[in-house]
C-alpha cells in the first residue's frame, strides 16, 4: 500500500504543480499577449528562449539552475549577500525550476489563443466604449477559454511528471523536495515494484483522465465558437 | 455642429491629407475607388488609425490635437465595419447589451426597443451569432453601434460583403434610421448607387486627397467629378409628390416648377422622394417634341459639356435649380450645334426611384 512517505511526495507534487501553474498563468498572460502584439524586431529571441525547455534535457536546465541558485552563482550570491538563504534544495527552488521548465507549455497555448483573436473584435469593443483592460476581460479572456484550459492542464501535468530538474535543484529530501516521480524511482531502485506500481499507475491514470477532460471540453468549446 | 478635419496620415508610401469640415447632420457619403483612403479617413476619425499630424475636432472638442489623441472609447462614435464582427461568445441580446451597458451618456437617446424594431431584429435576440445570415448579422452590428449612444455613426462599406437580397433588406432600414433617430452618419462606399440613396452631402476622395466636397445633387451632376467618368453616371433629383393619377397609375413629382411623371408606387401627396436619372437615358431636342411617347420632357439649359474622346459628350443641363446629365454622341452635338447657354428640351426615357 501507499506509505506515509509516498503520500507526502504526492501532496508535495500537487502543491508544486498547482503553485507553478498559478504563477505561470498569471505571468504567462501578459508575456503571451506581448509576444502576439509586439512588433519588436528581436521578438524571436525571446520566443526561442521560452521554447528552450521543450528541447533541452531537463538535467541540463537543472544543472545550470543549480549553479545559478547555489552560493557561488549570481542569484544565490545575491540572495546570500542580502542575508537570505540560498534556494537550492528548498521547495521555493523547486518552484522556480518548475516555472522555467513548464513555461513553454503555458505560454505557447496562450499565444496561440491570443493569435486567433481578431483585431477587428478589439476595435469593435473599443468603439463600443471598452477600455483596453475591459476589452481584455470582456473579449480576449472569454474567447481564449480553451487556450487557458489547455495551458493550465499542460502546465500542471507537465510539472507533475518532472524529474530531472527537480532532482538537480531539489535533491531528494523526503517531505521537502521529494516529488512523486523521484519517489517512484526510489522504489524501483530498491525493487519495491508494488509501491512503484501504485504511484506510477496512479499518475498514468490521472494524467490520462486530465487529457481526456481537456480534449472533450475543447471540442465543446469549439462548437460554441464556430 | 461640425466635424473639423485638418490632418495627415502616413503609412509606407500611402499618404492621406484631409482638410475639410463635415456637417454633423444628415448623411455624408465618402466615395472613391478602392485604395483612395476613404476607409483610412474613417478610421482616423474613429481613432483606429493614428493621425501623423494635424487635428480632428468634433463640435469643438479635440479628438486629436498636438499629437494628443482622445482614446477611441471616449469618442462618442459608433462604428459599423464591413464585416459585422459580432462577438462570437455572446448571443445577440448580449452583443447589443455590450455597447448599451458601456454607453457614456446617462440618458439613453436611442432606446433598446426602438432600435431593435427599426432594424427588425426582435426575433433574433436569443439566437447565437453563428446561426444568422450575413444581412441579419450586419443589422445586429448596426443596432449594437447605435445602442452605444453615439453622437456620430461611422459606417465603412457596411453592405460591401452582402448579397443583393441582404442589401435590399438593409438599405431601407438605413434610410429609416437616420430619419427616425436624427443621428449624423458618415457613410463610406465605393457604390455610387448606395451613396445616391443615402447621402445628403458627398466627399469624393482620390489618391488620399479630398477631390470634392459638396451636396450630393451638385456633385453627381458635376461633369468634372470622377463620378461622371463612369459609364453609369447619373444624377438624383429631390422632388415632392404633387399629384396621383389613379386611372393611368402615374404619380406626378414636382421640383422647382418642373414636373416628372413616374409609375405610381405607394405614394402620398406631399411626400418627399428622391429619383435618379442616368445620363444615357436622356436625349436632347432643340424644339419641344409634340408627338413623342416619352412622358417626361423638360425645358433645360446647357451649362457645361465634356467630350470623352470616344465619340461621346457628357452634357450638364440645368432644370430649375437642379441638374441633369445627358450622354449623347459627339456627332449629334455638332449637328445640333450645341453650346453652353443654349435652351432646349431633355427627353427622359427612364426614371428610377431611389428612396
Amino acid at each position: 500500500m501507499i506509505s506515509e512517505n509516498d503520500l507526502n511526495a504526492l501532496w508535495l507534487t500537487l502543491q508544486l504543480a498547482g503553485l507553478t501553474t498559478l504563477i505561470l498563468v498569471i505571468a504567462g498572460t501578459p508575456l503571451a499577449w506581448w509576444l502576439v502584439r509586439s512588433r519588436w524586431k528581436l521578438k524571436f529571441l525571446i520566443e526561442a528562449v521560452i521554447a528552450l525547455p521543450l528541447v533541452l534535457p531537463p538535467t541540463v536546465l537543472g544543472f545550470y539552475l543549480l549553479i545559478a541558485l547555489g552560493p557561488d552563482g549570481p542569484l544565490g550570491g545575491l540572495m546570500q549577500s542580502m542575508g537570505w538563504q540560498t534556494l537550492n534544495f528548498t521547495f521555493t527552488g523547486l518552484v522556480i525550476g518548475s516555472v522555467i521548465y513548464s513555461l513553454p507549455f503555458v505560454v505557447q497555448p496562450l499565444q496561440q489563443a491570443f493569435n486567433n483573436i481578431s483585431q477587428r473584435h478589439l476595435d469593435v469593443a473599443a468603439t463600443l466604449g471598452a477600455s483596453r483592460l475591459d476589452q481584455f476581460r470582456s473579449v480576449v479572456l472569454p474567447l481564449s477559454r480553451s487556450g487557458y484550459l489547455t495551458a493550465i492542464v499542460l502546465g500542471f501535468a507537465h510539472t507533475l511528471g518532472e524529474f530531472g530538474v527537480v532532482l538537480m535543484i531539489g535533491g531528494n529530501i523526503p517531505g521537502k523536495t521529494q516529488v512523486l516521480s523521484i519517489a517512484i524511482y526510489d522504489h524501483v531502485e530498491v525493487l519495491e515494484y508494488s509501491q512503484a506500481h501504485w504511484l506510477a499507475g496512479g499518475l498514468l491514470a490521472f494524467s490520462f483522465v486530465l487529457l481526456l477532460f481537456v480534449y472533450s471540453v475543447n471540442r465543446r468549446f469549439g462548437v460554441i465558437k464556430v | 455642429m461640425s466635424l473639423n478635419l485638418d490632418f495627415s496620415f502616413q503609412r509606407d508610401s500611402f499618404s492621406l491629407q484631409v482638410a475639410t469640415q463635415i456637417k454633423t447632420e444628415g448623411v455624408t457619403g465618402i466615395y472613391g475607388p478602392s485604395g483612395c483612403g476613404k476607409t483610412t479617413l474613417l478610421k482616423c476619425i474613429a481613432g483606429l488609425e493614428p493621425v501623423s499630424q494635424g487635428e480632428i475636432l468634433f463640435n469643438q472638442q479635440p479628438w486629436t490635437k498636438n499629437k494628443r489623441s482622445l482614446p477611441i472609447e471616449k469618442r462618442s462614435i459608433g462604428f459599423v465595419f464591413q464585416e459585422a464582427s459580432l462577438f462570437p461568445h455572446l448571443n445577440i441580446q448580449q452583443n447589443l447589451d455590450y455597447g448599451l451597458s458601456r454607453s457614456r451618456k446617462k440618458a439613453q437617446q436611442f432606446k433598446f426597443d426602438d432600435v431593435v424594431s427599426l432594424l427588425g431584429i426582435g426575433e433574433l435576440l436569443h439566437r447565437e451569432t453563428a446561426f444568422l445570415s450575413g444581412g441579419e448579422k450586419q443589422r445586429v452590428a448596426i443596432a449594437r453601434a447605435i445602442l452605444s449612444q453615439p453622437q456620430l455613426l461611422l459606417m465603412d462599406e457596411p453592405m460591401a460583403s452582402l448579397d443583393q437580397k441582404s442589401k435590399s433588406e438593409i438599405l431601407p432600414c438605413l434610410k429609416k434610421l437616420h430619419k427616425a433617430l436624427n443621428l449624423p452618419v458618415i457613410y463610406v462606399s465605393h457604390s455610387a448607387e448606395e451613396i445616391a440613396r443615402l447621402a445628403d452631402e458627398l466627399i469624393i476622395m482620390q489618391k488620399g486627397r479630398v477631390k470634392a466636397h459638396d451636396s450630393l445633387v451638385q456633385l453627381l451632376s458635376d461633369i468634372s467629378s470622377p463620378l461622371s467618368e463612369q459609364d453609369q453616371c447619373f444624377v438624383v433629383l429631390d422632388c415632392v409628390v404633387s399629384q396621383i393619377n389613379k386611372n393611368f397609375h402615374l404619380a406626378s413629382l414636382a421640383f422647382d416648377n418642373q414636373q416628372l411623371k413616374i409609375p405610381m408606387s405607394d405614394f402620398k401627396a406631399g411626400q418627399k422622394v428622391r429619383v435618379s436619372i442616368h445620363a444615357k437615358d436622356v436625349s436632347l431636342c432643340l424644339s419641344p417634341p409634340q408627338d413623342s411617347s416619352i412622358l417626361n420632357i423638360l425645358p433645360v439649359t446647357i451649362v457645361a459639356m465634356q467630350p470623352d474622346n470616344a465619340g461621346q459628350v457628357l452634357v450638364r443641363l440645368q432644370a430649375g435649380q437642379q441638374f441633369l446629365l445627358a450622354r449623347i454622341s459627339e456627332y449629334s452635338c455638332q449637328q445640333m450645334s450645341l453650346t453652353d447657354g443654349l435652351n432646349l428640351y431633355a427627353q427622359i426615357k427612364a426614371i428610377a426611384l431611389v428612396s
